[in-house]
């Protein structure tokens, strides 16, 4: 009887111990509490009505931390990343490689086949095989360039720290500073809350310039005259939300837009006009990413995206013809 | 020797009677300590969710708050801080803590912000028009104060005597911002609790014990990890 007594007030002992640890020590609201009454989450919500019927490739280049794409006319693509250039051809085939002198954070190719890869304070130029030819400065302090695109006969780069857009000519020098805030606050110039400027050059010489803290692209002609301007800003799927968007755009063919967007991560074409045509990707397909993805469009007109965090591209191939 | 055993002089004890009785008191122990914490678990949740002795009817009031900051075994002081990186702007800081309102602020870093007139922390989604009317804004106390600074640029600054540190602009920020607005326990207003109410219920895990002397923690800065 003894012995019962001893054994049940041990099994006791032992059945509260874990019961009163089990109390003690759980938190008492593992799920998230009720949200603050905003549910962000439902705005980055894609309609599936205004995606865009598209099949999608993924190619993975061997070089790793990419930072930046482009397609040359040939539909050869260029990745970018700290360590240098990656080419690969259209099928995503390795073709080859190069050492950058620095970190590529932007990345174009000009008509004739060189590449500009931007980062810092100046643009490098590589011939095709990699070798450096000449190196583009802005010379000026704070200078941080996002965007790189060469023309015909310019090379022009968005600069996000002085929010300005450096012309140069082919060989380097003349630099020319379009966009400027001037001093009667007339020109508001670009708003540049963060990192994302982005620059397109158009088939005719000109050039489009995001401008993101407004919301809207803007139309320059090659000596640096505002043409034109499209966008507006706002949450619905033809507009562009956030602080600071679109944070990418490409031109395809005909004119007409690509843009990629952070925050509510979404890749949209637009036409010439800039009416909106359709989402060829939305939040749902890039879960947990923030940052906009870089694009670039080829001669085939395939839209391609560079998913940093799976070092990938992706190539998204349009159903319905541009 | 009868007799000696009849008055309990020399009572011999054989060792499977020590290990019972070791055992039997180690049980009571155990069972006194488990049920004198889970009476005050029990009784210092039913005091708004905070812990305490029982005594007080609210943590504020407490008779001995002097042995309320919390001081490792190494005398160095760490205070409650949360953690922006964390931080899932859940709502919890607001109604958990133990003062009303709450000592979690929402904090500005200007050198993140963009000064932008469209602010996803100031304005509703969706706002008709970009003013400072009251339909337009987010916060629900209207903490957020918005000035013209130059055109295009808007200033934002935070009038923390009302916040309640929901962290509604937190969100809005760092779902369309650059994340400048965060989340950010206040140390004039924090008590310091041992066991920090917003931490013990934060889904997040956001909050964990600094040192006194480091008592913030900011997000990088936008082009240093920001998107």
């Amino acid at each position: 009887m003894k012995t019962f007594l001893n054994t049940a007030l041990a099994a006791g002992a032992v059945a509260v111990l874990i019961a009163a640890m089990y109390f003690l020590f759980s938190r008492p609201c593992r799920e998230p509490a009720c949200s603050a009454g905003y549910d962000a989450a439902a705005l980055k919500r894609t309609d599936p009505a205004l995606v865009l019927e598209s099949s999608l490739k993924i190619i993975r280049p061997r070089m790793t931390n990419l930072a930046a794409i482009a397609v040359d006319r040939g539909g050869n693509i260029y990745a970018g990343s700290d360590a240098g250039v990656e080419i690969l051809d259209s099928n995503g085939t390795h073709v080859a490689s190069f050492t950058a002198v620095g970190p590529v954070r932007c990345l174009a190719v000009t008509p004739d086949n060189l590449v500009l890869a931007g980062g810092g304070d100046s643009v490098a130029v590589y011939a095709g095989d990699g070798a450096l030819e000449k190196t583009f400065c802005t010379g000026a302090p704070e200078s941080m360039i996002t965007s790189v695109v060469g023309a015909s006969n310019f090379v022009f780069a968005a600069d996000c720290a002085r929010r300005v857009i450096w012309r140069f000519d082919r060989a380097g020098g003349a630099p020319l500073v379009i966009g400027e805030r001037d001093g009667d606050q007339r020109k508001a110039g670009f708003v540049v809350p963060s990192v994302s400027f982005d620059l397109a050059a158009a088939a005719d010489g000109s050039l489009w310039a995001v401008n993101p803290g407004e919301h809207r692209l803007e139309h320059f002609s090659g000596d640096g005259r505002f043409i034109s301007s499209w966008g507006k800003a706002g949450l619905a799927a033809p507009e562009f939300c956030g602080c600071c968007n679109p944070a990418h755009i490409a031109l395809g063919p005909g004119g007409s837009f690509v843009t990629s967007e952070k925050h509510i991560v979404r890749i949209k074409v637009y036409d010439k006009s800039g009416v909106f045509k359709g989402v060829v990707c939305g939040a749902e397909d890039w879960p947990g990413e923030a940052a906009a993805p870089d694009i670039a469009v080829d001669p085939a007109g395939r839209v391609l995206a560079l998913d940093r965090r799976a070092n990938a591209i992706r190539i998204y191939t349009l159903a319905t013809p541009w | 020797m009868a007799g000696i055993e009849k008055y309990g002089a020399v009572k011999l004890v054989t060792r499977r009677g020590f290990v019972v009785g070791a055992l039997r008191a180690l049980c009571l122990t155990l069972l006194g300590w488990l049920g004198g914490a889970a009476f005050l678990r029990w009784k210092c949740l039913g005091v708004d969710g905070t812990w305490a002795c029982g005594a007080c009817p609210d943590r504020a009031a407490c008779r001995f708050a002097a042995a309320l900051p919390s001081k490792p075994a190494s005398g160095r002081r760490m205070v409650w801080q949360l953690d922006p990186k964390k931080c899932i702007q859940c709502g919890g800081c607001a109604v958990n803590c133990v003062r009303q309102p709450s000592a979690v602020k929402c904090v500005h870093s200007f050198e993140m912000c963009g000064y932008c007139r469209l602010c996803f922390g100031f304005f509703q989604p969706g706002a008709k028009t970009l003013t400072s009317a009251a339909e337009n804004q987010l916060c629900p106390t209207g903490a957020i104060r918005r000035k013209f600074i130059e055109e295009p640029y808007y200033e934002y600054t935070i009038d923390e005597s009302l916040c309640i540190g929901c962290g509604r602009c937190v969100k809005g920020c760092a779902a369309f911002g650059n994340g400048s607005l965060m989340l950010q326990v206040r140390h004039d207003l924090c008590l310091n609790c041992n066991e920090c109410a917003i931490a013990r219920r934060c889904p997040a895990s956001a909050f964990s014990l600094v040192p006194a002397d480091r008592p913030y923690l900011f997000k990088p800065q936008a082009g240093k990890g920001q998107p």
